[in-house]
């Protein structure tokens, strides 16, 4: 059946590399979907901080909308559609196999991590530091406002690249990330929650995958501070 | 609430990250369907308990080998619905084109460069669809049918947990079938476009060339220990990805039913 024990497969010659290839458990599989799902869910605040940022500035849906795609296409994800927290949480949830339980707990987590992250910006621009960190008159959202009346969402464009360039460069840090969950996974080690603890520990994928994103919004955090300092 | 951008109703992108796709067009389509999509799937929920098996159910004939004690297959929905949702496909290059660049990509971080550019030149020199389309034949499957196509990465994982060969032919339509009405079912797939249900198929067809090719020379050089793993990774990858174990299944004329 399928040929096999044939070589009538275009990847036949190829002996160490499909092998190694079939061996990952993951083949298109369980760390990518790890990965992409935890792309999701930056993707997923970012998407919610532009447009709060943008309302809050005052631009019309449609200046939104295009800072919304070159976020996007800056994160790698040219044309990927705009999904609510709650949606992408819910999918990485499901990409790393977790139960209910520690679906909750996650949520919780990344709202948390979300809503912070989210103060976060908004002091960054509000605060109106220059270069060298001493305070000027008018914060950067003072300034992105004024300069909005004159057109210039360009603000809130490069906020958008600048998380979306953050979020990419995250990528193979999460990509090691899923692969530690994988790995959890195939050594049984995943099942860290016995009946007495499970109601109050965290699972080992809950907590990695809740390590990575902080880690992921602390540095894309940074790069929103460089622009809001450069405003 | 959520607003959808142009080719809208897509799911969040791509087989690989990072910088791969600043390459792709805009507007078409993930690859991580394969994420939102199978694990809601759920092919397990496919595959009923004998107990909870509808009133005249169709005992499924076992393949040779397995013990008896099956359970049967799900009713599914009316033939009617599972038809108004399209599992078909218009091919377009332009498509497959990229599903190769990002399977390379996906070689070069889960392998390493050499092998990425090993595979970047056999995928430049060679039809993968066609190729799969040979490998396939026997059991019925076409491309342009996504559900065809992951109905024969269902079996060949199947065969290569279990250390088979080879199985009866004529399993693949029920196959087929069983993954249509699992299809249909899904709100995720249902809001595929052909192009994703395109990119989405032959996502499936390269997975199934590189696992086919591998086992394939582990049982030419009656390889046992890389059979024996081969077959480990296939049962943690469905297990993973589908929460199925595919040492619990029997493939019958039915479709994949659970063994008793």
């Amino acid at each position: 059946m399928f040929g096999i024990g044939g070589g009538n497969n275009i990847f036949s010659s190829l002996l160490s590399t499909v092998a190694t290839a079939a061996l990952g458990v993951a083949t298109g599989g369980a760390s990518l979907m790890v990965e992409m799902a935890m792309k999701s869910v930056l993707t997923a605040i970012g998407d919610q901080v532009i447009q709060q940022l943008g309302q809050s500035l005052g631009l019309p849906q449609s200046a939104i909308d295009l800072a919304q795609g070159a976020f996007h296409s800056a994160a790698g994800d040219p044309g990927g559609a705009i999904q609510n927290l709650q949606e992408a949480t819910s999918g990485l949830s499901s990409a790393a196999g977790l139960d209910a339980f520690q679906g909750g707990q996650l949520q919780r987590n990344i709202q948390d991590a979300s809503n912070l992250f989210m103060d976060n910006v908004q002091k960054q621009l509000e605060s109106g530091r220059d270069e060298e960190g001493n305070a000027v008159q008018g914060g950067a959202k003072a300034r992105a406002a004024a300069a909005a009346s004159g057109g210039g969402q360009s603000f809130l464009v490069q906020l958008a690249l600048a998380m979306g360039k953050a979020i990419d460069h995250k990528m193979d840090d999460m990509l090691a990330k899923a692969k530690e969950i994988d790995d959890a996974k195939s050594s049984g080690k995943s099942d860290v929650t016995t009946k007495g603890a499970e109601l109050t520990a965290m699972s080992q994928e809950v907590s990695i995958l809740t390590n990575a994103l902080n880690t992921s919004l602390k540095s894309i955090g940074e790069a929103v501070s460089t622009l809001a300092r450069k405003q | 609430m959520n607003r959808f951008r142009l080719a809208a109703l897509l799911l969040p992108i791509a087989l690989v990250g990072g910088p791969a796709h600043a390459q792709t067009d805009p507007g078409v389509f993930p690859m991580d369907m394969v994420s939102p999509v199978l694990p809601q799937m759920m092919l397990e929920n496919a595959i009923q308990d004998p107990r909870r098996a509808p009133r005249g159910a169709v005992a499924p004939r076992p393949l040779p080998g397995f013990r008896p004690g099956y359970a049967t297959v799900a009713p599914g929905r009316p033939a009617a619905s599972v038809a108004a949702v399209p599992t078909t496909y218009r091919a377009s290059p332009a498509v497959s084109a990229r599903v190769k660049q990002q399977y390379v990509d996906f070689i070069r971080k889960s392998v390493g460069p050499q092998a990425a550019q090993q595979y970047g030149q056999v995928l430049a020199r060679n039809d993968h669809v066609r190729n799969w389309a040979q490998l396939v034949a026997e059991e019925g499957f076409h491309p342009g049918d996504v559900a065809e196509a992951l109905a024969s990465y269902w079996m060949l994982n199947y065969l290569i947990a279990n250390g088979l060969v080879d199985a009866p032919n004529g399993m693949g339509h029920a196959v087929a079938r069983q993954v249509r009405g699992i299809m249909a079912e899904n709100p995720a797939f249902n809001r595929l476009n052909e192009a994703q249900r395109q990119e989405m198929a032959e996502v499936f067809m390269l997975n199934f060339l590189t696992q086919q090719a591998a086992y394939s020379n582990a049982v030419k050089a009656n390889d046992v220990g890389l059979k024996r793993r081969l077959g480990e990774a296939a049962i943690t990858r469905f297990r993973n990805e589908m929460g199925l174990d595919l040492r619990g299944l029997a493939l019958t004329d039915e479709g994949f039913v659970r063994r008793g």
